[in-house]
């Protein structure tokens, strides 16, 4: 009886919740992107599984449009040289070949605080559900990389899940309407003028985190920095990275270091929902005329749940028109 | 009279050791009648269109959960010092709340008078599980006196073996239970009773893929209910009665990031995790009882008062409400051709209002072998807390409503018993019309416009003798979940045996159970759409074979729980529409834990 006691008393205190076993901690990844202004001027990166990443090569597109079911921007392709000019006038047909387009003040997007603005402006009135067009007339110039067009744009109308557009030359030759679908499976929608119909450029929304590409920027705020040119002199071609909001938050960090930064530094921290970032990973050694990659930046990523680090471990190009970014990465 | 005694089924301490059942939760899921499964770590025990929250469960007379308007786990409630547990289908009771289709009563066991006894009894099985238990009881006529402590620890359950989060998490409960009865004079009478448990559980995640780190959620629950009752005969023929009641409880839950490349771990405080919840309760019934031969009666008052001890105020609204009740009962029989019982109770609730619960009885033939019978009764059964009083961001989205009325609880049930020495036969049919139910509108806020209906069609035999004790039942259960909006009804059917036979001239028991259910759709309104939630069908077959010795001071059981091994089934959910279902959700569900054998070994001294 007392051997009983003994035994129920030990048992009464005994403990047997399982310990967790000790995993190996993983090293990180490493990831290329290979950018070139007349190669490969798109390159996505899918944080989840690096393999399912890919190239976008040459983005033959000219116009992007959102797909949110309230995002009603529309984005031009400065990489294929396009610019837009808003004439102010409704009337399609009274915009003509006899139009003088010498010396147009060419736009372009512009990025800003609340993130990249389209040159082309507010076209309609948000307001309903389906978008009223204002129905300006836009002369658009565009380059197929031997001959340079301009090409007038009408915005129609839109309805929730589709934009309406009319454009062509301005000799009336060539006249098309078409209905570009707001595609909810990818953040933007894109169009070719070459070929008159919507392409596909990017991976679908949940497939990809960053698009590292060109962007373009007003030059006088990157001084330091060499540039690709643009129609626009006031604006160059820089390195950037386009940040897919609908997965992902992002955080800069310049205090810590690439080994010390771990998941729970990186689950307190306050994330940004920017869309894109300039010139990012380097800086411009004026001495050596070269891009470095900066060593104390690191960028937090949050996915959902996951946490990603991200630093430039390797940056080689004479100039940002040719550029090789080794990346190093590690899932916190 | 005050209490209904004609159970529909008796689950006896035979079985809870057949089944090797540790706490209440495991009992309601092989409860004839009632239909239970696992899902997130979360019991979801129902009958027929009632949710656990519109069933009262009751120990010892008195409320064991509040007012079951929350979630409350019940593996934090130890079932070691039962007698028995009794289904009774709409009893003619003085419970107010949550009464009117069906009570399960939980009954301690009692101690010999004039006696001191002690037992220690060990339980292990082939999961890893292990349950020890100490008991010491005294009495000497005037003065009796029981204690228990009681250690229980059940291993997580795993979808597969690589799986490192829970399907079920593993818990530990340590357990002190008393009850003490002092009597005063032979007309008078004490009783305090104190039950407490702490119940730890880790529900641990899943490795995030690409990484070594886990979410887990660590529960800490408390619950401490202190009873008293003092009892005096007033005369040959009445009693007044006077209970109270003290209930606390804490549902502590904590989520916990680690990363199990270092150890190093660190609480996490996000929106986007479960909260701790608990609430106090004070409950005081007064009741005065009258038997006569023809005319018996009772009358008494209740008063409780209800309290959330997390969030005592929310957006400057106390998160309380008390309720003051009255009732009366009489129970007339005009010899052998009819017993009428009748009644009524009268509840004020402090944010609701008042409402009148009537019942009654026509019992035909009363002393015959074959008794008919028909009953009616309206009960009252509230809204969930989070419904009542946590604002959205504590209720997935969905919006408060502090002046939700109490959901409608309504009854008809229709008997026949047959009732022989060793013989009891009962069927009918049992239809329960629930209304007001709180639903969830587009706007994601609550209004009381759900209704619904369900019918259960019945039949159980009870035959006992000295060396069998053996009790089928057959159900089928009718579910319309959404009777305000469409007339589509589901039926699942279930069958269950439970039986014992003592060897003759041996000391061998052996025990069985067997319990078979079929799939269990219904439907529900959320956001004016109609959704349907199908829970596959499953088996429950568990075998026992115990001996005692030296006397019965030792008895050894082995026994098989699961011996189907039927474990996962599938919780689907889908959204009608006009041309058919859309599959919203397919998830995992657990009918029962794996199939394990286990030992018991008790040892008691008298």
């Amino acid at each position: 009886m007392k051997k009983l006691l003994y035994i129920s008393i030990l048992l009464l205190a005994t403990s047997c919740f399982k310990k967790d076993a000790v995993l190996p901690k993983k090293s990180p990844d490493s990831f290329e992107i290979n950018l070139s202004i007349k190669g490969n001027q798109a390159s996505y990166i899918n944080l989840t599984n690096l393999q399912n990443s890919y190239d976008g090569k040459t983005a033959n597109w000219h116009l992007k449009f959102q797909n949110d079911e309230l995002g009603w921007y529309i984005y031009l392709n400065t990489l294929q040289n396009v610019a837009i000019h808003n004439t102010t006038e409704t009337d399609y047909d009274l915009v003509d070949q006899d139009y003088n387009i010498l010396d147009l003040p060419w736009q372009l997007d512009i990025p800003a605080s609340q993130g990249s603005q389209p040159a082309i402006g507010e076209w309609g009135d948000f307001n309903f559900p389906n978008p009223k067009s204002f129905k300006n007339v836009y002369l658009i110039s565009w380059n197929d990389g031997i001959t340079s067009f301009v090409y007038k744009l009408q915005i129609l109308d839109a309805s929730t899940d589709r934009y309406h557009l009319r454009y062509g030359t301005l000799d009336g030759a060539i006249t098309k309407s078409v209905w570009i679908t707001k595609d909810k499976e990818h953040r933007h929608s894109y169009f070719s003028f070459k070929s008159g119909s919507d392409i596909q450029i990017e991976p679908k929304v949940n497939d990809w985190n960053f698009c590292f590409t060109y962007l373009q920027d007003s030059i006088i705020s990157h001084k330091n920095i060499p540039h690709a040119t643009t129609i626009n002199k006031s604006f160059g071609l820089y390195q950037g990275v386009i940040i897919n909001q609908s997965n992902t938050q992002i955080f800069l960090d310049t205090s810590n270091s690439f080994d010390d930064i771990d998941f729970f530094f990186a689950r307190d921290l306050e994330y940004n929902t920017i869309d894109e970032i300039i010139n990012l990973f380097y800086t411009w050694n004026i001495n050596s005329q070269s891009i470095e990659a900066s060593e104390n930046l690191t960028l937090i990523t949050k996915d959902e749940n996951r946490y990603y680090a991200l630093k430039a471990e390797e940056l080689e190009g004479s100039s940002i028109e040719d550029i090789r970014i080794k990346l190093k990465i590690k899932q916190l | 009279m005050a209490q209904d005694s004609s159970a529909f089924f008796t689950f006896t301490s035979e079985d809870i050791e057949t089944n090797n059942i540790q706490n209440l939760e495991g009992v309601l899921r092989l409860l004839p009648s009632l239909h239970q499964y696992t899902i997130d770590d979360r019991a979801i025990t129902s009958f027929g269109m009632l949710s656990l929250q519109n069933i009262a469960i009751l120990k010892d007379g008195l409320p064991l959960m509040m007012d079951q308007n929350t979630y409350y786990d019940l593996r934090s409630i130890p079932i070691w010092d039962l007698e028995k547990i009794e289904v009774l289908l709409a009893p003619i009771s003085n419970t107010i709340k949550n009464s009117s289709a069906i009570i399960i009563k939980l009954f301690s066991k009692s101690t010999n008078p004039i006696a001191s006894e002690s037992a220690i009894y060990i339980i292990n099985n082939s999961a890893s599980d292990l349950h020890a238990n100490l008991q010491f009881g005294f009495s000497n006529l005037v003065h009796t006196a029981k204690i228990g402590i009681n250690r229980s620890f059940t291993q997580a359950l795993y979808k597969d073996v690589e799986d490192r989060g829970t399907s079920i998490s593993a818990a530990e409960r340590y357990d002190l239970n008393f009850r003490y009865k002092f009597q005063i004079l032979r007309s008078l009478s004490l009783t305090i009773s104190s039950d407490n448990s702490l119940l730890r559980s880790k529900d641990k995640g899943e490795i995030i893929e690409g990484t070594t780190r886990v979410r887990d959620v660590n529960q800490d629950f408390n619950r401490h209910i202190l009873r008293g009752s003092i009892e005096t005969a007033l005369s040959k023929n009445h009693m007044l009665t006077l209970n109270g009641l003290i209930h606390r409880y804490k549902n502590g839950l904590s989520t916990w990031d680690k990363d199990l490349s270092n150890s190093e771990q660190q609480q996490y405080y996000g929106k986007d995790i479960p909260y701790s919840v608990g609430y106090d309760q004070g409950y005081m019934q007064l009741i005065l009882t009258s038997k006569n031969r023809t005319l018996n009666y009772s009358a008494g008052v209740e008063l409780s008062n209800t309290k959330d001890n997390q969030f005592s105020n929310i957006n400057a609204i106390a998160t309380e409400y008390a309720d003051y009740s009255a009732f009366g009962m009489f129970e007339y029989q005009f010899r052998n051709t009819f017993k009428l019982q009748g009644g009524a109770k009268l509840l004020t609730n402090s944010l609701s209002g008042s409402y009148l619960l009537p019942h009654g009885r026509l019992t035909l033939a009363p002393n015959n072998e074959l008794q008919l019978e028909a009953t009616y009764q309206k009960s009252l059964s509230y809204a969930r807390f989070e419904e009542l009083f946590y604002t959205s961001d504590l209720n997935n989205g969905i919006q408060n409503n502090i002046l939700l009325s109490p959901i409608d609880l309504n009854s008809f049930n229709f008997r026949v018993l047959i009732e022989k020495k060793h013989l009891r036969i009962q069927s009918g049919l049992l239809y329960v019309n629930k209304n007001r139910i709180p639903q969830v509108s587009n706007l994601n806020t609550l209004t009381n416009t759900g209704k619904s209906i369900s019918t259960t069609t019945y039949a159980s035999l009870a035959y006992k003798t000295d060396w069998i004790n053996i009790r089928p039942t057959v159900m089928l259960h009718g579910i319309n979940g959404t009777r305000d909006t469409t007339s589509l009804t589901f039926f699942y059917p279930e069958l269950n045996i439970y039986g014992h036979i003592q060897i003759p001239n041996t000391s061998l028991l052996i025990g069985s159970t067997a319990r078979f259910l079929g799939k269990n759709s219904s439907t529900y309104l959320k956001h004016n759409k109609i959704f349907l939630k199908q829970v596959d069908g499953h088996r429950h077959i568990s075998v026992s074979i115990k001996n005692t010795f030296k006397n019965d001071k030792l008895s050894v059981l082995f026994g098989t729980t699961n011996l189907l091994n039927t474990n996962f089934i599938s919780e689907k959910t889908f959204r009608l529409t006009n041309t058919g279902q859309e599959l919203i959700s397919d998830l995992d569900a657990v009918a029962s834990r794996n199939r394990a054998f286990f030992f018991k070994i008790n040892y008691r001294i008298k």
